[in-house]
């Protein structure tokens, strides 16, 4: 080393043992004119501190050796007294398996007390600084009274990543609530603000990762408790892989946390946490707060090994809080003194909604869990407001799963209608993405969570008597036996709707309406007509006739009309309902948007597509502004602008929008969704109509080989997707392929919806043109002349499907040299 | 760790005799361990990529770490009595390994890929480009020049992951000493490659 850089270092390393204020006054002492051995100097510590901060130089293994006995020695920089950066470190507040928590002094640029994070040794150097640099933005855009700010970040000079945020001189809130006595309904209270600040995170688009009592502090502000989140941004920085993890269990590091994560953390494939997982973990911790116990409770963990534990995260039912209370046995006594409560009295006050909402929480599925902590906050508000809360009994649930699981296939999206309604809600009929998205309508039909308890209480009742019994074995009450379908259970219960809810109308109405409803959905228009007739006339009565329900039932029994073959009836029935909707409930009411939306599809079906559009248009429009892209209606609504589109010849207004709806429902349902499917059904329409049909024909391929394993080979769904696929194949000239497929489409049409219906009317005009393309000409005739009939005496004579008809028939008897026959059709 | 194939027990015989011979004073023995250990990682690192199905993939670097971590098996490796030895040469390899591959991904990029080596396929991390990691090396081997101890500080903690008093242990100095190297080392590291940018 040469002199003069010997001496840079020699200063330099002496200046570190001064304090940052210091330095300017020891350098000039210490480099006295030398200009340039103080540049060099200047240089150095510049660097130094630049380092500090982010850049360390760390250690690219993402993990120290250990030491021999497993641990590491803190090094001499992170102790009190120590000075990390422009922070002092006053003493030690606390220790986890991920680090060592101290209270600094800041000096630079405010002086203030701060609390320092020093995360141990093996949790990854410079990645963890990465991370949160990556976060560093939205962190610092959360500004909320429930949450301890995040300040900084950096490493230490020994490469340590270290956090600091906002000090926070409190407990763990389950431990002030034990200390204080607090009831269930003051831990409630407190409880809800921290909901509210996690909901707060989450706009900002931050996920906590690791909510749990040490990460919720009360704090007394004027004698008040304010409980504060803090540790945000610090799980996700320090996350490490599964797979990673199990090597430091090895030394108990990581079983605190175990108890608060979900069971999508504790997946090996990793399907990463996303804000429904800090949902379950808030479960957990409401758990917690009203048992003294988490669900998987400290002592299994102790006992258990890592790779079980993970196991019982992701697969083991836990108890309802009420079953944990009422299975404490000795314990429970104190548990309830801490509460302030006879034991007796605890277990009551839990059992019921508080059940139910946390149990909400710890779904395994997280699709099933509240969407938002905000959802949650307000279903834990509504039960201290005495109001029914949204989240449903977990035994129905269940129940209603197994059954479900049973008959899979095209009985789920009745399942889902039953769902809803066990929720106390009534489900409707905007398209079907809405009406199988059971979730999304808990979500903001807060209209219909008005509902009167004792109403929902009646309706469900009804179904877990009536309609869920027939999963008991035959002979017992009620019992089908194990192969009976939903279907049966339903044929089963309709009978007894009358008696069960004999002097309350609306009650019966409701039930109606979703019998009606899953009727309808199983394609069974007739049997869903009378129900919904029958649903009409009660409302009517009960509640007059511009009431809000009434004109529900009226827009659903229009739709029931449309869909069996009843066309002028729905659009006279949809037209009224509009002009009602319009004057009672405004122009901008999500139920007009709905009537707008629907009428139009009728007109669609009327074959009036240029009437279509600007409804489907102005209902879209304002259901985006009302409800966002992503919200069901919006979806739908955009799904039928696209076929109002391409049904109006409009294909290229069509395609930016198809591709859209497409991708956000394949994001927001999954391919297999039927709402995804019809979205992929819609963009290979635009395709095709645009002429791209090497583009159209794999998703219609494959939109109906998912449709048939979906919803099941006669499912409506199912037989649309065929029908455009036979017609895609004639398209293409593949009339090998289109014939067979058209002509089952055909077979399953009549069986399912009739001779008569429009839509097999379609499949006819399909099919007979296949079989004249191709020359066979004796098959191709009947269907014409099946076809000409058909419409004329569904559609009238002057409707363009009729005239179409004719062309068609007529073109199949010239081929034959039939002019004779074909003359007077041309007239 | 228990699926991982214990390190071969040749090569631990091979570098416990190797460590006695420099404890002999052998003036070749630091040579012929660096070779031994290097080659032992490369087997290991190239076994590891052989065992991962394609599309789950670990980052290469990952792969050479989790080699490396097999190697260094800290409870073995405290049997030897020259365990700075070992590990200085541990460094070295795993400097070199992820040198040799930073190289030849700077030169693919560049379009030369005519020298098809082993571990070509490895990606250096993520968090350091090949590019930066290579700038880094070149400063480090003139951090070398300037200061020794400094610069073998910063392989030890760098490459072999040693804790600042595991490396002055390796090193044969104090802690406190060490720190001094490791806060010196930092900053001329940083203000070298700040002056190449």
């Amino acid at each position: 080393m040469n002199a003069f850089e010997d001496n840079a270092r020699s200063i330099f390393l002496a200046a570190l043992e001064r304090a940052p204020d210091q330095w300017p006054a020891f350098l000039d002492e210490a480099c006295g004119d030398n200009a340039e051995l103080r540049a060099r100097v200047d240089q150095l510590l510049h660097s130094h501190q630049a380092i500090g901060s982010i850049h360390a130089i760390g250690n690219i293994h993402g993990g120290g050796a250990e030491k021999q006995d497993g641990t590491r020695d803190q090094s001499m920089a992170e102790r009190p007294g120590a000075v990390i950066g422009p922070y002092k470190l006053l003493q030690q507040i606390g220790e986890g398996g991920f680090g060592t928590v101290f209270m600094a002094e800041q000096t630079q640029p405010v002086q203030r007390k701060v609390a320092l994070k020093v995360i141990k040794p093996g949790m990854g150097g410079r990645q963890v600084i990465a991370r949160f640099e990556a976060e560093r933005q939205a962190l610092a855009m959360m500004d909320h009274v429930n949450i301890a700010r995040v300040l900084d970040a950096g490493t230490t000079e020994s490469g340590l990543p270290y956090f600091v945020m906002e000090l926070v001189h409190g407990v763990p809130i389950t431990k002030y609530c034990d200390d204080n006595q607090l009831t269930p309904r003051e831990r409630l209270e407190l409880f809800v603000p921290v909901c509210q600040a996690i909901q707060h995170a989450h706009q900002k688009g931050i996920i906590h990762r690791d909510i749990k009592p040490s990460n919720v502090m009360v704090t007394l502000y004027d004698g008040k408790p304010v409980p504060k989140v803090i540790d945000f941004g610090v799980a996700k920085a320090t996350e490490q892989k599964l797979t990673e993890r199990t090597l430091f269990t090895q030394y108990g590091t990581m079983v605190g946390t175990l108890e608060y994560m979900s069971p999508e953390q504790a997946e090996m494939s990793g399907l990463g946490a996303d804000t429904r997982s800090d949902i379950y973990s808030l479960g957990v911790l409401l758990y917690e707060l009203l048992t003294g116990s988490t669900p998987l409770s400290h002592k299994r963990l102790k006992e258990a090994a890592y790779a079980e534990i993970l196991r019982m995260i992701k697969e083991e039912e836990p108890p309802k809080p009420s079953t944990r209370l009422s299975d404490s046995g000795e314990a429970l006594a104190s548990i309830s003194a801490h509460r302030h409560m006879e034991p007796a009295k605890l277990t009551k006050l839990v059992k019921g909604e508080l059940d139910w909402i946390v149990m909400k929480c710890l779904e395994k599925d997280r699709n099933r869990r509240y969407e938002t902590a905000n959802g949650f906050a307000a279903d834990v508000q509504r039960y201290l407001d005495d109001e029914p809360v949204l989240a449903c009994p977990p035994s129905a649930v269940y129940r209603l799963g197994k059954f479900v699981r049973r008959n899979r296939g095209q009985v789920i999206v009745v399942a889902v209608v039953l769902l809803c309604l066990i929720g106390g809600m009534v489900g409707t009929t905007w398209g079907l993405i809405r009406a199988i998205n059971a979730e999304e309508q808990a979500k903001d039909d807060a209209k219909k969570a008005k509902r009167s308890d004792e109403e929902a209480r009646a309706v469900l009742g009804f179904f877990q008597e009536r309609v869920l019994s027939a999963l008991r074995p035959k002979g017992l009450e009620g019992g089908l036996g194990k192969d009976a379908t939903i279907r049966d259970a339903l044929d089963a219960a309709e009978p007894e709707i009358e008696k069960a809810f004999a002097g309350q109308p609306l009650a019966e109405a409701t039930i109606r309406d979703t019998l009606a409803t899953s009727y309808w959905h199983l394609g069974e228009n007739e049997v869903a007509i009378r129900q919904y007739e029958r649903a009409l006339a009660l409302r009517r009565q009960a509640l007059g006739p511009n009431h809000r329900d009434t004109l529900m039932s009226m827009n659903n029994l229009a739709n029931a009309y449309g869909d069996a073959g009843r066309i002028a009836d729905s659009l006279a029935l949809h037209e009224q309902t509009l002009r009602e909707r319009r004057a009672q409930l405004g122009p901008e009411d999500i139920d007009t948007l709905e009537s707008l939306n629907n009428l139009g599809m009728f007109y669609i079906d009327a074959g009036r597509p240029a009437e279509a559009v600007p409804l489907l248009e102005e209902s879209f429009r304002k259901a985006k502004a009302k409800l966002g892209p992503d919200h069901v209606d919006s979806l739908s609504g955009m799904g039928n602008l696209v076929r109002g589109y391409v049904e109006a010849g409009r294909p290229t207004e069509a395609l930016p929008l198809a591709l859209e709806v497409v991708e956000r429902c394949t994001l927001k349902l999954g391919l297999d969704h039927p709402g995804t499917l019809i979205a992929r059904q819609n963009l290979a329409l635009t395709y095709r109509d645009m002429g791209r049909l090497s583009e159209a024909l794999p998703l219609f391929e494959d939109v109906r080989n998912r449709a048939e394993a979906v919803v099941g080979g006669d499912h409506p769904g199912a037989l649309s997707g065929m029908y455009f696929l036979g017609v895609a194949y004639q398209c293409m000239g593949r009339l090998d392929d289109a014939g067979p497929l058209l002509a089952e489409t055909l077979k399953r049409c009549r069986a399912k919806i009739g001779s008569d219906h429009r839509k097999t009317l379609m499949v006819i005009a399909a099919l007979a043109a296949t079989y004249e393309e191709a020359g066979e000409l004796g098959k191709a005739e009947p269907l014409g002349q099946e076809l000409v009939s058909g419409t004329r005496r569904r559609l009238g004579l002057d409707h363009p499907d009729t005239n179409a008809a004719l062309t068609q028939l007529s073109l199949i008897l010239v081929k034959q040299h039939k002019l004779d026959d074909a003359e007077p059709l041309a007239r | 760790m228990s699926d991982c194939r214990p390190v071969d027990s040749k090569f631990m015989t091979d570098v416990t005799q190797i460590l006695n011979a420099i404890e002999q004073g052998d003036p070749h023995g630091a040579e012929q361990l660096l070779q031994v250990v290097y080659d032992e990682l490369r087997k290991l690192a190239a076994e590891k990529m052989a065992q991962e199905k394609p599309g789950q993939t670990l980052e290469g670097t990952a792969l050479v770490h989790e080699a490396y971590l097999r190697l260094v098996d800290v409870k073995r490796a405290q049997h030897w009595n020259s365990r700075g030895h070992f590990f200085a040469a541990a460094a070295e390899a795993m400097r070199r390994i992820l040198i040799e591959s930073a190289r030849s991904k700077a030169r693919e990029k560049r379009g030369g890929n005519w020298q098809r080596v082993d571990f070509e396929d490895l990606n250096v991390a993520t968090s350091v480009s090949p590019d930066q990691l290579l700038a880094l090396d070149d400063a480090l081997v003139r951090l070398v020049a300037v200061d020794r101890v400094a610069g073998e500080l910063v392989k030890l903690r760098y490459f072999a992951g040693l804790a600042l008093d595991q490396a002055a242990a390796a090193l044969g100095v104090s802690t406190a000493t060490a720190y001094r190297h490791w806060a010196y080392a930092r900053a001329w590291l940083h203000s070298e490659l700040l002056k190449e940018t």
